[in-house]
């Protein structure tokens, strides 16, 4: 039932974007007909989406594995050195705060153009899995650590036995949502650097030349693979964590 | 020799709360002591305290001869709490093997499986913690708790949140798990009924700062059976300990 309102859902929106776009928008040019959209996307063709898409993939993915893999790391040390928590989500929070835009030139001159494009997708994910995971590592129940110290249980133990566990959850909360930020990331980061490939760099080129179709196809596919992110980390953690279904759906 | 023996006992939180106060009790090896009180007695606390939960402010605490420390390290205490406290990610066997997960024992073969049928769990082996109810899990807790082949169990308020019926049958079942493993032991509860039913000593506490109001010697005959809770030595137990939580003129 719910699948079907979900399709339902999309169909409304496509059914208004076309509406829109031959009543409203139908003398700028800005807002193209889906099948204008798909007509242009079929005679791009995977030769022109292939290239770029997987450039851009291939550095949201190792954004994400930095980007996470480093709020996992810093929350586990936050769990151990709890003094350190204070500084760690005053960092996260200002990883949050500052625009991409401003920082993203900064990267740029140090790094060079790749490594900006993995960098702004790593940062872009940093804050929601560090408060996921830092909230995680606190939800464990009180009376299930206690258990843990009576049994002659230490502060790995109770680590290890209950806490990780109990984090992964909202942990996996803070994943999902990480997944279209790190193409989001990563896009931006194109859109600033030197590289000849990825969706940012030809979303840029397309819209400088007035190739509006192809925009929004790229646009399209952007949105897709984001997509595909978030359910795949969603498909992921409803097997690792069968036990909290309903809980964080 | 003693079971339980605690001789000044204080607890006093942070500023100045002062939770326990003097507590003096003494009991045989092997007994089954329960601390019957009005909720925020400081019950609780002497319970975590003997846990080694939580350190006291002033006093001596032994256990069948052990400081909780010791007893901690030698893997002889079991205990349940209210809430059963099980993972929700483990199943009731591996839930029932936690303690000695933690305390790096390997279990004899068919210690689990033995327990499982103690506690009448047979066919739920491999049941989720969600999947059972509230009395079944329960259930569980306690098999926990035995699984380290306790000297010392200690129980806060096992069946407290559970409804009336599941209790009284659970109490029942308590007993009989009881006299099958017998261990020094402290309940916690505010049931007054199943404070006598189950103990051979109740101390009870007056609101807060607890203190020991009067230790009550049971003198039911075990094995005891829940007729004995409709005799007139049963009532005047009960009458007696009604009186000493809430007073004469109430």
């Amino acid at each position: 039932m719910r699948r079907l309102q979900g399709l339902a859902g999309v169909v409304a929106l496509v059914a208004l974007w076309w509406l829109l776009a031959v009543t409203v928008f139908a003398d700028g040019g800005a807002v193209p007909t889906p099948v204008a959209v798909l007509d242009s996307m079929g005679r791009d063709g995977w030769a022109f989406y292939g290239p770029n898409a997987s450039a851009t993939l291939s550095a949201a993915v190792q954004g994400f594995l930095w980007g996470n893999g480093l709020a996992i790391g810093v929350a586990l040390l936050v769990l151990l050195v709890p003094r350190l928590e204070a500084v760690a989500t005053q960092l996260a929070v200002i990883s949050y705060c500052i625009p991409l835009l401003a920082i993203g030139p900064i990267v740029l001159v140090v790094f060079g153009g790749d490594a900006t494009v993995v960098f702004l997708a790593a940062i872009s994910v940093f804050f929601t899995t560090l408060i996921g995971a830092l909230l995680g590592l606190r939800s464990a129940d009180r009376a299930s650590l206690d258990l843990i110290t009576v049994y002659g249980g230490g502060r790995l133990a109770r680590l290890r036995y209950v806490q990780i566990v109990s984090a992964l959850p909202s942990t996996f909360a803070g994943l999902r949502i990480s997944a279209p930020s790190a193409l989001l990331g990563a896009i931006i980061g194109e859109y600033l650097g030197s590289n000849d490939q990825g969706l940012g760099v030809s979303l840029m080129i397309s819209q400088q030349q007035f190739q509006v179709p192809r925009t929004w196809g790229l646009a399209l596919v952007s949105g897709l693979i984001a997509g595909l992110g978030y359910a795949v980390v969603a498909l992921v953690a409803r097997v690792v964590t069968p036990w909290s279904r309903g809980e964080a759906q | 020799m003693s079971g339980i023996s605690l001789s000044g006992l204080s607890k006093t939180f942070g500023k100045g709360l002062t939770a326990v106060e003097g507590v003096d009790l003494q009991t045989p090896k092997g007994s089954f002591l329960s601390l019957l009180g009005p909720s925020g007695c400081g019950k609780s606390t002497v319970l975590r305290i003997l846990a080694g939960l939580e350190e006291p402010t002033t006093g001596e605490i032994r256990v069948n001869g052990e400081t909780p420390q010791e007893l901690r390290r030698s893997h002889h205490l079991g205990i349940a709490f209210q809430d059963s406290a099980l993972l929700a990610w483990r199943s009731v066997a591996a839930n029932i093997r936690l303690p000695l997960e933690v305390a790096g024992i390997k279990p004899e073969p068919g210690v689990i499986d033995d327990l499982i049928k103690l506690v009448g769990l047979e066919g739920f082996e491999k049941a989720r913690p969600a999947e059972l109810s509230g009395g079944m899990r329960q259930r569980v807790s306690i098999a926990r708790a035995l699984v380290v082949k306790p000297s010392v169990l200690l129980l806060d308020e096992p069946f407290g949140a559970l409804d009336d019926m599941t209790r009284q049958r659970l109490n029942l079942e308590l007993l009989r798990i009881w006299t099958e493993k017998p261990a020094t032991t402290l309940m916690v509860t505010h049931g007054i009924g199943e404070a006598i039913f189950l103990s051979d000593l109740v101390a009870v506490m007056s609101p807060r700062p607890g203190r020991v109001v009067e230790m009550v010697e049971i003198g039911l005959p075990r094995p005891r059976t829940p007729e004995m809770m409709r005799t007139p030595e049963f009532h005047a137990i009960h009458d007696h300990l009604s009186d000493l939580l809430f007073g004469h003129g109430a």
